[in-house]
Formats: structure tokens, C-alpha cells, sequence
């Protein structure tokens, strides 16, 4: 892949079949992750396991939506619109059980972690882009606290650069450690 | 005799033996040429005796007796006494030289002669050395007898004290003498009856005891105290403590017993046991009381089982158990006594009652668990220390307790005292789960979501200044003309459905105002129906095409690669290198990656655009920096750069104040719990 990643031209053909080959293997492994999913939760209501009742409506859900697609294809507009009024809601409830979260550290980190490096960088950083993000600095109009405030916000993307280049080479290294197998699989 | 005594000469003065050679005796020096003299022969001058030697010899030729055979005649040196005694011929028949024999021996002291008494000196010696040596086979064996029982008795003597650190076991003559001793009921009248006892009976030998006992009694009749009475033997570890005893006795007790005046001018402690006293120091005075009773206990329970007799011994049960309870208290009292000897104000460091017990290292199991359990003695004790001085500036340092020490030892005492009882177990200590906590916080939220709705929706003031990737994208789409493709790849969840759909739906009224060409894909299966509320939004006909392509963008990498692919088949896009812009509506900067990465190189003249959540958004700035992304729009901030009347501006402003005020507060908090830590230090 990283030969016919590199020579593009002239590995054109070899990485469009290997692509095809992971596409098959990340649709089997699909259906053999949903198969999986399912029998689990058979096991339990079949045992009466503790929670039996959520892997009872779990197994209902996925009948109803199995067969209902079946029958009326996936482009059907009732079953689009079925399926997006039940999972809108739910999705976006958890993610703003994600504010409550980081609202909660924002109170504890302090008392939790202390006084260190990287708990004041953290809390000096968010106090700022939080008053940023606010936008009453940026409506001052005052030139150079917009030169400042253009300046701050640029740094992210610094950060953000050294974060690529960090994945880019770890991946790279985790790659040939595989390779050479210098790396076991996650089940050793 | 046998043949060595045979080949030696015996000494005739000593009867050693010698060498056959040897001339003098080796052992008394005495010359011991006599043996070579013959027999009978006179001592005479050498002229003599050869004149007279022919004269001997022509006789005894002559002489028809001796014509005998010579086995049948014994020679004269073997039996001299026998030939001497039982003359076996007639006078008149005796020869000349035997009468001549005879009447020198009459006429000689040393008639028997010199090999003779020689022998008999030497059978007398040895019949001298045989008596003695039966003699002193006889006393060394006594003497081994002798030295066998002091052995065992200093053997027995020594394993006593470690028999007396078990609690559980007392020994035999602990338990005698603890039986011989009287009890506070009894002591009256054992000690008069000891007392008549030595009266009437004078002991047999006058033992270093016996004459101690008669010392005191002197002693004591000089004192004005005459009616004290001697102590028995065995109760001379009692005699010991009377100085302290004597305050603590019941008043009934002072009136059977003589009273005690002048407490410090008499006392019956023997004067060895005084300097003995002394010596000893304090952490030892339990043992030398101990051993006090070991060395006077073998003799007076002699004694006293002499005195009492059956009686004693039939007492000794009844006796055993409440001396066994009062032993520690007589211990105590033992050493009071000892200590009494030094200044009085040297028993006020010994004040707590407790910590002075185990001070002295008593064990637990010997103390009894009631004190009303505890002997006379041992009540009467704690009156006594409760009125000793307290002062300690006159105790020795060595005898004071200090605090830490005191306070150990009644955390000791109160742990003896609780033991056994129900006690409640150490509760742990709760950690706050912090429930109330996210309670408060998240009514914080929702009172600030619920003021908000109230208030209404708010746009973000068109003044808002926008941010320079917002600025290039609209500026993109303002580029656009009419029957541009733009393919609108739409891969994002139902969570941020809301933020992204407010983001692209006023993007994409533009577009379809500006005349573009739209082609609208999905990778995933929930964008199929995310689609249909993203393009109500945008005001776009509802029939407007969404495709779903399988595997991911995996199958773009691959249409990318092989254009030929993407013509064949049913595949939705044919070629994506007709398309003028590529809109990336994501909530994953890691698949905007993929395209940018895997898929942009494939297609040179292709541009990308993205439209991402503010979480995002920094890890697209360096893609937007290198020109891999014309512009991107992200999060709530970046909101005016279309009309969109859905979204409001305003609680996302309080969601931010909110975070803002709670991150102060944990500042704020973590700030006050450190001075309060601090001044409880410096207050500690």
C-alpha cells in the first residue's frame, strides 16, 4: 500500500484491488459484527440475564427495522423519517450530556488534580478562547487587541499541525512494527 | 608376688620397687645392698667373714641333714618364720651353725634379718595403701553423692523463674509458699502458731535462716514493739512489705496485729538484703522479689513443713486460687516495699496506677479483671498512691513517666478495658460522589437553556466579525456559476446533525440560487435521512437525489484510482473529477483528512471545502493554511455567513458564560481549600 501510495501512477491498479479487497473485508466484518451483536443479546434474554429487557427491545428494534427496510427499501421517506425521529433525539440528548460532563471537570479539575503545569495551561487556555468565543472582545474594535486576538487564535492551528505530524509518524512507526512483527495483536 | 615384682627389688626401709640394679631406692633414697647380703650371715668385717665362710661350708657338707633332697627342704629365705617356729629337730641334733642361728636371733633386736623385715614392711605398706585407698574410694564416692545433689539443686533452682513467667503454671514451691502464707483472715494466728512452734521446738541445726529469725526477734524485743510477732520463714517475703502494708491495712486487721510506730526506724529486712536492695535497680525489682522467694522458698517451706505439717498441705488448695489473684498485687506491694527504702516522694512517679503496672511489665492475664476481685492488699494499694506528694521535681528522672509513655499506657488500659465489649467498626470514610455536584451543574444548564428559549432566538449581529476560512468559503461559493457540479458529500451523525445543519443549509442555498448543480452523497446509512432535513432546511425540492455509496470513502479512494470503476456499474458518481467543488459536511476531521489525503492526490484539479463542527475545527486550519482546503466553516461562530434564523446565538453564548463561571469556581474552590490547608498547618 505504501509502495502504490508512493508510486501512484504506476500502482494504480494494485491499490485499487487491494481497496477492493478491504471494502469486502469491512463489509463482512460488518455483518459478522451485527450477527455478533445479536446472538449476544439472544444469550441474555435466553438466560434471563440482568437487563434482559433492554436486549428484548434491542433484538425487537432491529427485526423492525431489518424487515420494514426489506420490504420497503432503504430510500422509503416514512422509514427515513421513522428512523430519524428516533435517533435525532436520542443522539443529541447524549451529546448534551457532554456539556454537563465537561462543565463538571471544568469545576473539578482543580480540586482533583491539583496545581500543576498542565492543569493551569489547561485552565488558563480555556478561560481565554471561552471569553474569545464569547465575542465581546472582538466587537471592541481596537486594532491591535485584534492583531492579539487574530495571534491567539491562530495558535491552535500550530498545535494542530504538531498533532498531525505526531499521527502521521506514529502511524508510520506502528505500521512497520506490525510488518516486521515487532507489534502483537491486541489479544496477546 | 608376681614375676615384675619378681624381676624388681623391693626398697627394703619404703617396700618400692626397684630396678634389680639400682643400689639406693629411688623413692626414700635408703641403700638397698643389703638385698645382695645372704641371709643369717652376720655382719662382720670381711676378714672375718672368710675365715668363718670354709668353716660354715665344711659343716653344712657334714651335716647328714642336709643330705635331703633339696625339694623336700624349703629354702631358708622362703620360710624363715616356719623354721624359726616349728623346729623340726632336736636340740641335740641341731647343727652347730642353726644353734649358733638361734642363739644370735635370741640375742639380736633384728634377729628375723634384713630381706626379711624388708618384706614385711612391704606388705605392711601395701596393706596400708589397700585400707587407704577402699577409704577414699569410699569418701570420693560420697563426695560425688554430695556434689550430684547440689547440682541438681542449683539445676532446679535455676529453672524455677522460668517456670514462674508461665501465668498458667505455678510452681510446687511457689504454690507452698503462697499456701504456707497466711491469709489477711488467717495470719493472726499462723504466726503465733509459728511462733509457739519455735518456741517449743528449737530447731536442730541453726541455719543462717534460723539465726536471721532469731536477729530479728532480738530486734524486735529491743523495739518498743514487743508483742511483733516472728515472722515464719515462709512469710518473710510478706515481713518485707510491713512499712507499706501497715498504712494500708483494715483498722479490724490493726487490732488483731500489734501496731507499727516508728515505721522508719525499724524495719526487718536483713542487713545483706539491704545492700542488696540498693544495688538492684528499679526495672529488676520484680525479679529480685522473685528471686527472693526462690532462695528463701526450698528452706522455709522446709521449715515450715515441719512446723504445720498435714495441715499446711490440706490448707494449700484452698489457699492456691486467691493467692494465684493476689499475686500481682503482692508483687506491687513487694516492690513498694523495696522502693521504700528510697525517699517517699520517689513513689509519686509512679502515680498512674495503670501505667505503673505495666511499667513494670506485669501481664495482662495476672491482673484480675475485677478490682473487687483484687486481695486486701491490692485495694488497699490505690489509697495509698492517691496520697503519696506528687511532686516530680523530687523523683528521679529515671523514674519519671513521660506523657507519651503515660498516654501509651492508658491507651493500653482502655484497650484491656474494652476488650470483649461490642464495639462499632471503623466507618470509612465516605468519599463524595460528587452527585450533588453535577445536580447543581446541570440545573445550572438548564435554567440557563430554559431563560434563553424564553428570551427567544437570536441571530448573530451581522457586525460579528467572521473568521478568514468562512471568509474563503463564501467567498467560494460566491464564485460559483450557473451548472457548476458541486458534489455535497454529507457524513455525519444524528448528535451533530443540529450544529453541522445550520452550518450547510444556508451554503446550499446559495448554490441553488446561484444555478449550481447539485449531487448530493452519503457515506454512511444515517445520512440518508439526515439528508431529507438538511434539504428542507435549505429550501430544496424534497425528490433532490441522496446517494449512498458503501465502504466509506474507501470506494472513492478506489474511483479515484481507477476511474474506470466509477463508470461501471450502479455506481452513483461516474466521475468525480467533473465536479468543480467538493463540500465535506462532516462531524469527523479524521474522514475530511481521508479526503484531503487519499483521495484529493488522485485528482489534481479538484477543491475541497469543508463545513465541520467548532470541536474540529483547529486540526483543519493547517489544511486550510497549505491550500488543501479553499475554506471551511465551522461551529456556531461561523454562522453568519448565510441567513439562518433557526439557530440561536444567544444560548450558545450563555452555554459558554456557563463553562466560563464554572471554571473560575474550581479555580476559585481548589484556591480557598489550599489556605485552609495551610492555615490549619500553620495553626498546627
Amino acid at each position: 500500500m505504501l509502495a502504490a501510495m508512493f508510486f501512484v501512477p504506476q500502482g494504480g491498479s494494485i491499490l485499487a484491488t487491494v481497496l477492493n479487497w478491504m471494502i469486502i473485508v469491512a463489509g463482512v466484518a460488518l455483518l459478522v459484527a451485527i450477527a455478533s451483536l445479536v446472538l449476544t443479546h439472544l444469550r441474555f434474554i435466553a438466560n434471563g440475564k440482568k437487563g434482559f429487557l433492554l436486549s428484548l427491545v434491542l433484538v425487537i428494534s432491529f427485526l423492525a427495522t431489518l424487515v420494514f427496510g426489506l420490504l420497503r427499501g432503504v430510500d422509503d421517506p416514512v422509514f427515513l423519517k421513522w428512523v430519524g425521529a428516533v435517533i435525532r433525539p436520542i443522539e443529541t440528548a447524549l451529546l448534551g450530556l457532554v456539556a454537563l460532563v465537561m462543565m463538571s471537570a471544568a469545576l473539578k479539575i482543580f480540586r482533583e488534580r491539583g496545581w500543576s503545569a498542565l492543569t493551569v495551561s489547561f485552565g488558563v487556555s480555556a478561560i481565554i478562547f471561552l471569553i474569545l468565543g464569547l465575542g465581546f472582545l472582538q466587537n471592541l474594535n481596537f486594532p491591535a487587541l485584534n492583531g492579539v486576538i487574530t495571534f491567539v487564535e491562530g495558535l491552535p492551528m500550530i498545535g494542530a499541525r504538531g498533532l498531525l505530524i505526531g499521527i502521521g509518524i506514529g502511524l508510520l512507526m506502528m505500521a512497520f512494527r506490525v510488518l516486521f512483527g515487532m507489534e502483537g495483536s491486541g489479544n496477546d | 608376688m608376681t614375676e615384675d615384682h619378681s624381676e624388681l627389688n623391693l626398697c627394703p626401709n619404703c617396700g618400692k620397687e626397684n630396678l634389680p640394679m639400682a643400689t639406693r631406692c629411688v623413692y626414700c633414697g635408703s641403700e638397698m645392698e643389703s638385698l645382695f647380703t645372704i641371709s643369717g650371715q652376720a655382719q662382720m668385717p670381711d676378714e672375718e667373714a672368710e675365715d668363718s665362710l670354709p668353716d660354715i661350708i665344711e659343716e653344712i657338707r657334714n651335716d647328714p641333714a642336709l643330705q635331703i633332697p633339696a625339694e623336700e627342704h624349703p629354702s631358708p629365705e622362703s620360710q624363715p618364720a616356719d623354721q624359726a617356729d616349728e623346729p623340726t629337730l632336736p636340740g641335740d641334733q641341731l647343727p652347730d651353725w642353726l644353734a649358733k642361728v638361734r642363739e644370735r636371733a635370741q640375742e639380736e633386736e633384728d634377729a628375723i634379718g634384713g630381706l626379711a623385715s624388708g618384706t614385711m614392711a612391704m606388705d605392711a605398706a601395701r596393706s596400708e595403701e589397700g585400707s587407704a585407698g577402699v577409704e577414699g574410694e569410699f569418701n570420693a564416692w560420697i563426695n560425688r553423692i554430695r556434689e550430684k545433689n547440689q547440682q541438681e539443686s542449683s539445676v532446679r533452682a535455676r529453672q524455677l523463674p522460668g517456670e514462674s513467667e508461665e501465668p498458667d503454671q505455678v510452681p510446687e514451691w511457689l504454690q507452698r509458699i503462697r499456701a504456707l502464707q497466711p491469709h489477711p483472715e488467717e495470719e493472726t494466728t499462723h504466726e503465733l502458731k509459728t511462733r509457739s512452734n519455735y518456741a517449743d521446738e528449737l530447731p536442730r541445726e541453726w541455719t543462717d535462716e534460723a539465726l536471721d529469725e532469731l536477729r530479728r526477734q532480738d530486734l524486735a524485743e529491743d523495739h518498743a514493739q514487743e508483742t511483733q510477732p516472728l515472722p515464719a520463714a515462709g512469710a518473710f517475703a510478706e515481713g518485707e512489705k510491713l512499712p507499706a502494708e501497715a498504712q494500708a491495712k483494715e483498722p479490724s486487721e490493726r487490732t488483731q496485729e500489734e501496731p507499727e510506730p516508728g515505721e522508719d526506724e525499724f524495719h526487718n529486712i536483713p542487713d545483706d538484703e539491704d545492700e542488696y536492695l540498693e544495688e538492684v535497680p528499679k526495672k529488676d525489682l520484680t525479679q529480685f522479689t522473685e528471686g527472693e522467694e526462690e532462695t528463701i522458698s526450698e528452706e522455709a517451706v522446709a521449715e515450715e513443713l515441719e512446723i504445720e505439717g498435714p495441715e499446711a498441705l490440706a490448707e494449700e488448695p484452698e489457699l492456691q486460687g486467691k493467692e494465684i489473684l493476689a499475686e500481682p498485687g503482692q508483687e506491687i506491694q513487694q516492690q513498694k516495699t523495696l522502693q521504700s527504702e528510697e525517699p517517699v516522694a520517689e513513689e509519686s512517679a509512679l502515680e498512674p496506677e495503670k501505667s505503673e503496672k505495666f511499667e513494670q511489665g506485669e501481664p495482662e492475664s495476672t491482673l484480675p479483671q475485677d478490682e473487687s476481685e483484687l486481695p486486701s492488699e491490692g485495694k488497699e494499694a490505690q489509697p495509698e498512691e492517691s496520697d503519696q506528694p506528687r511532686d516530680s521535681t523530687a523523683v528521679p528522672p529515671d523514674l519519671l513517666l513521660l506523657r507519651d509513655q503515660q498516654d501509651r499506657a492508658s491507651l493500653l488500659a482502655s484497650l484491656i478495658e474494652q476488650e470483649g465489649r461490642v464495639t462499632a467498626g471503623k466507618q470509612p470514610a465516605r468519599k463524595p460522589s460528587g452527585r450533588a455536584g453535577r445536580l447543581a451543574v446541570a440545573l445550572l444548564l438548564l435554567f440557563g437553556l430554559i431563560v434563553s428559549i424564553l428570551i427567544g432566538p437570536a441571530a448573530i449581529p451581522p457586525e460579528t466579525p467572521k473568521s478568514i476560512p468562512a471568509i474563503a468559503l463564501s467567498d467560494q461559493i460566491q464564485a460559483m456559476a450557473e451548472n457548476d457540479q458541486v458534489l455535497i458529500v454529507l457524513d455525519y451523525q444524528a448528535a451533530t446533525s443540529r450544529e453541522l445543519e445550520a452550518l450547510t443549509a444556508p451554503l446550499l442555498e446559495q448554490l441553488h440560487t446561484r444555478g449550481a448543480e447539485l449531487a448530493i452523497l452519503t457515506t454512511q446509512p444515517s445520512g440518508l435521512f439526515l439528508a431529507q432535513t438538511l434539504l428542507a432546511q435549505a429550501g430544496l425540492p424534497e425528490d433532490t437525489q441522496v446517494d449512498y455509496l458503501p465502504g466509506s470513502y474507501l470506494s472513492l479512494i478506489s474511483q479515484a484510482v481507477n476511474p474506470a470503476i466509477s463508470t461501471t456499474g450502479s455506481n452513483p458518481v461516474k466521475d468525480l473529477r467533473s465536479f468543480k467543488l467538493v463540500l465535506l459536511v462532516s462531524d469527523s476531521s479524521d474522514n475530511i483528512r481521508g479526503w484531503l489525503e487519499q483521495i484529493a492526490p488522485w485528482i489534481g484539479t479538484l477543491n475541497f471545502a469543508a463545513v465541520t463542527t467548532q470541536m474540529e475545527a483547529p486540526v483543519l486550519s493547517p489544511y486550510f493554511d497549505s491550500g488543501q482546503l479553499i475554506g471551511y466553516a465551522a461551529g456556531i461562530a461561523d454562522g453568519n455567513i448565510g441567513v439562518q434564523s433557526t439557530f440561536s446565538y444567544r444560548a450558545y453564548r450563555v452555554g459558554l458564560l456557563l463553562m466560563l463561571v464554572m471554571l473560575l469556581l474550581g479555580m476559585i474552590s481548589k484556591a480557598e481549600a489550599d489556605a485552609i490547608r495551610r492555615e490549619e498547618e500553620r495553626s498546627e
